[in-house]
């Protein structure tokens, strides 16, 4: 039976270097993105060149009938099969500090970051209740940890996402249902190039980091992985960082 | 299906999926009480209804139910 993984934004940055860790390990992956299917053919192919499958699923993770309509689509295709693996990865970044941040800027950031995580988990885990067994991994950020000047929206999604991975983890351990988030920091991603843009470069001059460098999205990938294995059964309603001794 | 069906469908749920022991199921075993069935294990049991009598139980409508003869004979009305 094959063992399905569902990692959202998984066209690039971290998702994809999850999604090719995945495959490597067997999963058969669902890659979700939102909009950019040149890069998602891009990962797809990678994760074929390593030797694994993947099916592009595009919604936006914002848009719980977008999402419903792919799953049900998915579900009725594969009436015997389940997700048992489901990454929040999908999140987007829109910085402005406080004073100067629109509702809109608010609201967009918590809707990807955030209700993306209550509307694809909701329909995923099913699945994994009835299967007894499921992991669930909430990609979170040192941002929800320590606050980072000019994104408090960000911020507040990604603590958020540690508060709801340890009332889900309490909430599904019955059914062996594992639920984690992971919190890297800085990562050498397109988002970090956006945040790169607008904020101060004394808060990102990555001489001033413990181990003077980003985080890699692979090491990411790598602890989801291991989350992922049944190494990690008993591993449940933890926040793993990945900050190079940054906290 | 017959009442003796459903018993033996749901009773294999129980056990099997649920992993209560079979010695506490009695129908006039308490499901909460006697079974230990959770907020989740109701759920399931929604679900599990949903597959194998193929109608979808009300939202919260096994929690309402008190004993196992109780629901019996829901499912029993509802399919």
């Amino acid at each position: 039976m094959k063992r399905y993984a569902l990692i959202t934004g998984a066209s690039r940055g971290i998702g994809r270097a999850i999604a090719i860790e995945l495959a490597k390990d067997g999963c058969s992956i669902l890659l979700n993105y939102k909009s950019n299917h040149a890069a998602a053919q891009e990962a797809k192919r990678l994760i074929e060149e390593a030797g694994g499958e993947a099916e592009l699923m595009p919604f936006d993770v914002s848009q719980p009938d977008a999402i419903n309509a792919a799953l049900d689509a998915w579900f009725a295709a594969h009436p015997d099969d389940y997700i048992d693996v489901l990454v929040n990865n999908a999140g987007i970044v829109d910085d402005e500090i406080m004073l100067a941040m629109e509702p809109e800027q608010w609201h967009r950031v918590i809707d990807v970051n955030l209700n993306g995580f209550f509307y694809c988990t909701r329909r995923v885990i099913e699945g994994m209740v009835m299967n007894h067994h499921g992991r669930i991994i909430n990609i979170s950020s040192i941002s929800g940890q320590t606050g980072v000047p000019g994104k408090v929206n960000y911020a507040a999604a990604k603590a958020a996402l540690i508060g709801v991975t340890r009332a889900l983890a309490l909430e599904l351990a019955q059914k062996q249902v594992t639920v984690n988030a992971i919190a890297p920091s800085l990562t050498d991603t397109d988002i970090f190039k956006q945040s790169q843009a607008y904020t101060d470069s004394q808060y990102i001059d990555t001489k001033n980091f413990p181990m003077r460098r980003l985080c890699k999205p692979e090491e990411v990938a790598y602890l989801v992985s291991f989350l992922c294995s049944n190494r990690a059964d008993y591993i449940s309603g933890q926040v793993i960082g990945i900050n190079g001794a940054a906290l | 299906m017959t009442t003796q069906e459903i018993q033996e469908k749901v009773n294999a749920f129980l056990t099997d999926r649920l992993e209560y022991e079979p010695s506490a199921i009695t129908p006039e075993a308490e499901l909460k009480r006697d079974l230990g069935m959770t907020s989740l294990d109701a759920v399931e049991t929604s679900i599990f209804i949903k597959r194998t009598f193929g109608f979808q139980p009300e939202r919260g409508a096994i929690k309402t139910l008190v004993t196992l003869q109780d629901l019996y004979d829901y499912i029993a009305r509802n399919i």
